[in-house]
C-alpha cells in the first residue's frame, strides 16, 4: 500500500491519513458484503433487503468517528446507531398500519408520506434528545441521517408485502447483522490486516464468496425449520 | 457444514435454486407460470384440464362492454396479480331478482359487482396497487370426498414433478383459523400424499405443528383418499411438459364432475412440503434425476414405485433399473450391421433368450446356420441322448477332428413342442429400453409362433418387470 501513498504524495496530495481512512472504508464494503452473503447463506439470517445491511454498519461507523467527536466510542455509536433504526421502524410502522394502509395510493406518494413523517420524527428525536442531555444525534452528520431514514423504504415494502410479525423479526436479524458487521469493521486489527496485505485480503474476500455462492448445504436456520425430520432416530 | 444421514434426505433453499431451480427452469418457462392467463392458455392448449375461463376484463372500457347477463350462475372474480387470495369473490347462484348470491349468503346487484371489478382494475388488491387485470372463471364444485375437510374454501392437491416424474405430493385443507384459505402461513393444514395410492399419510397444521385430527371437526387427516389420483399425476407430468418447467409445483383443484383441473403452476415450489409428508425432497429428487421418461405413463408408474410408501425399503435396489413390460420393442443389430426392430416377448421362465432362425438370416447370421445345420443333428427323444451327442460333438471339435464356426460360443440343448434339439448360441447387440448391450442368444425356428424373440433371465438383471404395463 506504501507504493500508493508515495504516488499520492509525490502528485501533490495532503492529508494522507484521511485518504487512508477512505481507501479502508472502500476495502471494507466488500467484507461487509462477504458477511451479508454468509448469514444469508449459510446461517440462513434474513434482511429486508440487500441494501441496509450494508449501509447501517457505515452509518453506525460514520457516527463514531464523525458525530461525536468529542468521545467515539463504540458503544455509543452502537446505542445512537440503534436508536436512529428503532425510530424509522417505529414511525414507518405507525404510519402505515395506522395512516397509510388503507388508503389506495401510487407507491411513490405513498413512500414520500412516509419519508416525510420518519424526517418529522428524527428532528422532534434530536430536539428531545437536547431536552434531556443527551446531545449525540444532533451531531449525526446529515447524510449518515439520511442512510437511515431510506431504510423507511425497506420497512414500506415489508409491511405492505407480509405482516407486521414478520417485518419485525427481519428487521431484528437486519440489525444483529449490521452491529456484528460494524463491529467487525470496527476492528483494529482487520485494519492493519488490509493496509499490510491487501492482497490477501482480496483473495479471501474472493475465495469466501466462491465458497458461498455454490454452498448447496442446508443452512443453520433449516436445521432448526427441518429438525423434526433431520434429528430423530430412523 | 456437515450433513447427517437423515439431514442428506432434506432439501434446502441453497440447493432449490442452484441444483434445481437454475438448471431446470428457464426464465422464459417460468414467466408462464407466473402468469395465471397464460399457464390457463397453454394448458388448455394441449388439452390440459383448468377452471375454464369466462372472461377477462383488462380496463374500464371492457368492463363498460361486458354483458353481465352472459354470466352463468356461479362463477369466480379474481385479480390477476393478487396478492394472497385478496379481491377472489366466489359467487355461486343467482336469485329472482338478478342478484348473485354469496356464500355468506348475501346478495350483490351487478352494479355492485361492476364496482368491485372497478377496485380490482385500480389495483386494490395487487401489490403497491398497480392496475390489474380481472378474471372471471367457472366455479369449481369440489369434489364430495374432500369437503368435510375443507372449512368454506377448497382443498388444493399439489404435485412437485422434477424430471417428468412426480416426487412428492400434499393436500393442503382450510381450517377456520386459516378463514377458508387453504394457505399453511396462515392456519391451513397440510397432509403429506403417499404416492403410489393417492392416499394421506401425515399431516401438519401451519408451519410445522404436527396434528392427527382436523382441529374442525377431529376426522383423522390420514387415510383420506384423494380422488382421481392417476389422473391428477398424469396431468401434473404433462403440465411440465408443456410448460417448460423441469421442477414445478402443479396446484390442483378437485372437482365434483369434472375432475382435477389446474389452477396454478409454481416455478419456485416451498420447502414446507416435506413437513407434512415426514420425509426429505431431496433424496427423491437424487433418485428422479437422470431417469430417461419417455411417456406420461412411465413417469407415473415411476412416481409410484420409487416414492409410494410401502415399497420404500426395496428403493435402493430399484435404482438404476429400467422399468419394462412384458412385450417391448427391440432393436437388434446384425453382422451386417442391418438394424430391425422386432416385438419380444418377456419371458423369466427361460434362462437364455432366443431369436427366431428366419430373423437371424436377415440380420447376415445365415452362413453360420447353415454350417450348424450341415452337422444335421436329428430331433432327440431323451435328454440323455441329447446330451450325448453334445459331449461327443465337444470331443470332436477338442481332438480337433472338427472345426466349429467362429461365431457360434456353444451350443444349447433346446426343449419345444417338436422334441428335443441341439442349437448354437451366437453374440448379438440389442437394445431394449434405451439400453444397448452385446448378450448370447440361441437361434431356434420360432416361424411358428407369435414372437420372434424371448428374452430369458440372463438379460433381465438391469431391468424391472411391471406386468400391468402393455
Amino acid at each position: 500500500m506504501d507504493v500508493i501513498w508515495n504516488i499520492l504524495l509525490d502528485a501533490g496530495v495532503t492529508e494522507i491519513d484521511s485518504i487512508k481512512q477512505t481507501f479502508l472504508l472502500l476495502m471494507m464494503l466488500p467484507i461487509v458484503s462477504t458477511l451479508v452473503g454468509f448469514s444469508r447463506h449459510l446461517l440462513g439470517l434474513k434482511t429486508i433487503n440487500t441494501y441496509a445491511p450494508l449501509i447501517i454498519p457505515f452509518a453506525i461507523y460514520e457516527i463514531g468517528t464523525e458525530g461525536v467527536s468529542t468521545k467515539p466510542d463504540i458503544e455509543n455509536s452502537i446505542k445512537l446507531g440503534v436508536v436512529l433504526f428503532l425510530i424509522v421502524f417505529i414511525t414507518t410502522g405507525a404510519i402505515y398500519y395506522w395512516v397509510l394502509k388503507p388508503l389506495r395510493m401510487h407507491y411513490i406518494p405513498k413512500t414520500t408520506l412516509i419519508v416525510t413523517a420518519v424526517s418529522i420524527s428524527v428532528i422532534a428525536s434530536m430536539i428531545y434528545g437536547t431536552l434531556i442531555d443527551e446531545y449525540g444525534l444532533i451531531y449525526v452528520n446529515f447524510f449518515t441521517l439520511v442512510m437511515m431514514i431510506i431504510l423507511c423504504e425497506g420497512f414500506f415494502a415489508v409491511f405492505a408485502r407480509k405482516n407486521f410479525k414478520y417485518a419485525f423479526y427481519i428487521s431484528l436479524q437486519t440489525l444483529i447483522i449490521s452491529i456484528l458487521s460494524f463491529l467487525i469493521i470496527s476492528a483494529k486489527p482487520l485494519h492493519e490486516l488490509i493496509f499490510n496485505y491487501p492482497i490477501l485480503v482480496l483473495i479471501a474476500i474472493i475465495g469466501a464468496n466462491m465458497y458461498i455462492g455454490t454452498y448447496k448445504g442446508l443452512r443453520l436456520s433449516e436445521y432448526w425449520r427441518f429438525r423434526s425430520l433431520i434429528f430423530r432416530p430412523r | 457444514m456437515f450433513r447427517t444421514k437423515n439431514a442428506k434426505k432434506v432439501l434446502g433453499l441453497n440447493e432449490r435454486y442452484l441444483e434445481y431451480i437454475r438448471p431446470f427452469n428457464l426464465r422464459s418457462a417460468i414467466k408462464i407460470a407466473d402468469d395465471k392467463v397464460l399457464t390457463k392458455k397453454i394448458l388448455n392448449k394441449h388439452k390440459i384440464p383448468t377452471p375454464s375461463k369466462i372472461a377477462i376484463i383488462k380496463n374500464r372500457w371492457e368492463l363498460s362492454q361486458f354483458d353481465f347477463d352472459t354470466l352463468p350462475k356461479s362463477f369466480v372474480i379474481k385479480p390477476v396479480h393478487g396478492v394472497r387470495g385478496g379481491g377472489v369473490e366466489i359467487f355461486y347462484n343467482r336469485d329472482e331478482n338478478g342478484n348473485w348470491i354469496k356464500s355468506d349468503s348475501s346478495r350483490h346487484s351487478v352494479e355492485s359487482i361492476k364496482h368491485h371489478i372497478r377496485d380490482i382494475l385500480d389495483g386494490k388488491f395487487s401489490l403497491f396497487n398497480q392496475p390489474d387485470i380481472v378474471l372471471i372463471e367457472e366455479r369449481v364444485r369440489q369434489h364430495k370426498n374432500l369437503k368435510p375437510y375443507s372449512f368454506r374454501g377448497a382443498a388444493d392437491v399439489r404435485v412437485i414433478v422434477f424430471n417428468k416424474i412426480p416426487v412428492m405430493s400434499y393436500v393442503r385443507f382450510p381450517t377456520k383459523e386459516s378463514e377458508g384459505k387453504a394457505n399453511l402461513d396462515r392456519g391451513a393444514i397440510g397432509a403429506g400424499i403417499d404416492m403410489a395410492i393417492g392416499k394421506t399419510t401425515n399431516a401438519i397444521i401451519g408451519k410445522a405443528t404436527p396434528i392427527q385430527k382436523h382441529p374442525d371437526n377431529k376426522l383423522a387427516l390420514s387415510g383420506i383418499k384423494i380422488p382421481y389420483w392417476d389422473k391428477i399425476l398424469r396431468y401434473a407430468i404433462e403440465a411440465s411438459k408443456v410448460s417448460g418447467l423441469g421442477f414445478v409445483a402443479v396446484d390442483f383443484l378437485i372437482d365434483q364432475d369434472k375432475g382435477p383441473l389446474i389452477v396454478e403452476l409454481n416455478a419456485r415450489p416451498g420447502l414446507s412440503i416435506q413437513l407434512a409428508n415426514d420425509d426429505g425432497l431431496r433424496w427423491r429428487l437424487k433418485k428422479a434425476s437422470g431417469i430417461k421418461v419417455k411417456t406420461t405413463e412411465k413417469g407415473v408408474r415411476l412416481a409410484k414405485d420409487l416414492f409410494g410408501g410401502e415399497i420404500e425399503e426395496e428403493i435402493e435396489t430399484l435404482s438404476g433399473k429400467e422399468l419394462i413390460g412384458i412385450y417391448e420393442k427391440v432393436t437388434l443389430t446384425g453382422l451386417n450391421g442391418k438394424s430391425v426392430e422386432v416385438l419380444a416377448k418377456i419371458d423369466t421362465g427361460a434362462y437364455r433368450t432366443s431369436i427366431d432362425e428366419n430373423l437371424m438370416r436377415e440380420l447376415g447370421y445365415g452362413d453360420i446356420i447353415d454350417y450348424f445345420n450341415s452337422f444335421k443333428y436329428p430331433i432327440f427323444k431323451t435328454m440323455e441322448e441329447a446330451k450325448s451327442v453334445t459331449k461327443k460333438r465337444d470331443e470332436l471339435i477338442k481332438e480337433g477332428k472338427i472345426k466349429e464356426h467362429p461365431q457360434i460360443i456353444a451350443r444349447s440343448i433346446v426343449k419345444s413342442g417338436n422334441g428335443i434339439t441341439l442349437r448354437p448360441i451366437v453374440s448379438i447387440k440389442i437394445k431394449l429400453s434405451d439400453v444397448q448391450f452385446d448378450t448370447n442368444v440361441t437361434i431356434i425356428d420360432r416361424s411358428h409362433l407369435s414372437y420372434k424373440m424371448i428374452i430369458g433371465r440372463a438379460d433381465l438383471k438391469n431391468f424391472i418387470i411391471d406386468v400391468t404395463k402393455s
